[in-house]
């Protein structure tokens, strides 16, 4: 295929995602905001029962909202149409925050969710805040996930010259073998079943290019099967040289 | 009653935005094209623009902007597009939102918000 040629399959691509994105929210947010209203009582009063049935409708699009996100990420991110926007970011604030979004999800499911603050306060980054934001929900997602005793610890520190953020679980674990794994596109560990469905097991795969994005990386260590899992996320702290190297290049 | 223009490429979604917002106090008006934006604006004096990027919401902004007026603008979307959200407060909007994480009764909120600065 000639350069011309590929350059134009490209954008056919990128254009057919972005159709695609448009098309298959559309109904997904109509389905939605009806089913929010009518939970409202914006139809008329519903009774328990219909209120049950129809919050099981709501999170069933929900899901189906983010698998929708998930699945378009890849084509994205792959064509190099993730864009990035870096801003300073306070560490702190972000995982605070998405503590404190998964702390319902948690006590459903008789999980402890603790966050560790930094002890220090914390240099920010440069970073993508909503793109780090995402990966960090999506660790701390698995995390409760694949944990059905005990629970979650998010912790925050600064080692050397980097930013850490360990989500450390006492779930399911993972072997040597799958280790290596994970990160790839559609890996699932054994184990988990084929059929879990809350996810395509796209998320760490395109969480490792994010990350890589943010110059920074996400790996895994675990002692092994039923022995808890630590995803740990780094972020390097930059000199303001190397920040204006790093703004200059996307400009 | 504070009036908004709703201008979305959905029926439905047309349809669920203008029942929350006259629920919430507001009185709605729906339209279909951009001449029909610019035409109910000129003749109600309407306060809010509710657009989604796809009816052309970034040309449509820029030239409410051109002529001078600073009535609140939301520009409605979905969120893989960043640069969309950033593109559309270039062009003037007061805020993207991204449709797919907003239930009606939180757009309302948004807007209200908007309106009390
Ligand atoms: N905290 C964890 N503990 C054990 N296994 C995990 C954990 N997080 C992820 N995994 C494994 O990694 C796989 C890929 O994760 P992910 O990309 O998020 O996909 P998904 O969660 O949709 O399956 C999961 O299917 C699971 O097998
Ligand atoms: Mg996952």
């Amino acid at each position: 295929m000639s350069q011309e040629e590929m350059m134009q399959l490209d954008k056919a691509k990128s254009e057919f995602i972005s159709i695609a994105s448009h098309q298959l929210r559309t109904p997904l947010t109509a389905v939605k905001g009806y089913v929010s209203m009518l939970l409202e009582g914006s139809y008329g009063k519903i009774d328990p029962k219909q209120h049950e049935v129809l919050k099981g409708v709501y999170d069933s699009n929900e899901r189906m909202v983010s698998l929708v996100e998930e699945l378009l990420d890849i084509p994205r991110i792959e064509l190099g149409k993730m864009d990035f926007t870096f801003a300073p970011e306070k560490l702190e604030v972000i995982c605070q925050e998405i503590v404190d979004t998964f702390v319902p999800k948690a006590k459903d499911k008789g999980l402890y969710l603790e966050y560790k603050k930094p002890k220090t306060v914390l240099p920010e980054l440069i970073i993508d805040g909503v793109k780090v934001r995402k990966v960090i929900s999506d660790i701390v997602d698995n995390a409760l996930r694949y944990t059905t005793k005990g629970g979650v610890t998010v912790k925050l520190e600064q080692v050397e010259k980097n930013i850490r953020v360990t989500i450390s679980d006492t779930g399911i674990g993972v072997s040597e073998e799958e280790n290596p794994k994970l990160f790839q596109k559609i890996s699932r560990a054994k184990g988990t079943s084929l059929f879990n469905p809350d996810g395509l097991g796209l998320n760490l795969y395109v969480d490792r290019l994010i990350m890589g994005k943010n110059g920074g990386k996400i790996f895994v260590e675990s002692e092994g099967k039923d022995r808890g899992a630590q995803f740990i996320i780094e972020l390097p702290v930059k000199t303001p040289e190397e920040i204006l190297e790093q703004v200059g290049d996307k400009k | 009653m504070p009036k908004i223009v709703i201008a979305e490429d959905d029926k439905f979604l047309v349809d669920l935005y203008q029942k929350k917002f006259s629920d919430s106090g507001f009185e709605v008006f729906v339209a279909s094209n951009e001449k029909e934006v610019f035409d109910i604006i000129e003749q109600e004096k309407a306060d809010v623009l509710l657009v989604s990027l796809i009816m052309g919401g970034l040309e449509i902004v820029k030239k409410i902007r051109q002529e001078g007026s600073n009535m609140k603008i939301i520009i409605t979307g979905y969120y893989d597009v960043t640069e969309d959200g950033k593109k559309a407060i270039e062009a003037g909007a007061d805020k993207f939102i991204d449709k797919s994480h907003f239930i009606p009764a939180e757009l309302v909120e948004e807007i209200k918000k908007l309106m009390e600065k």
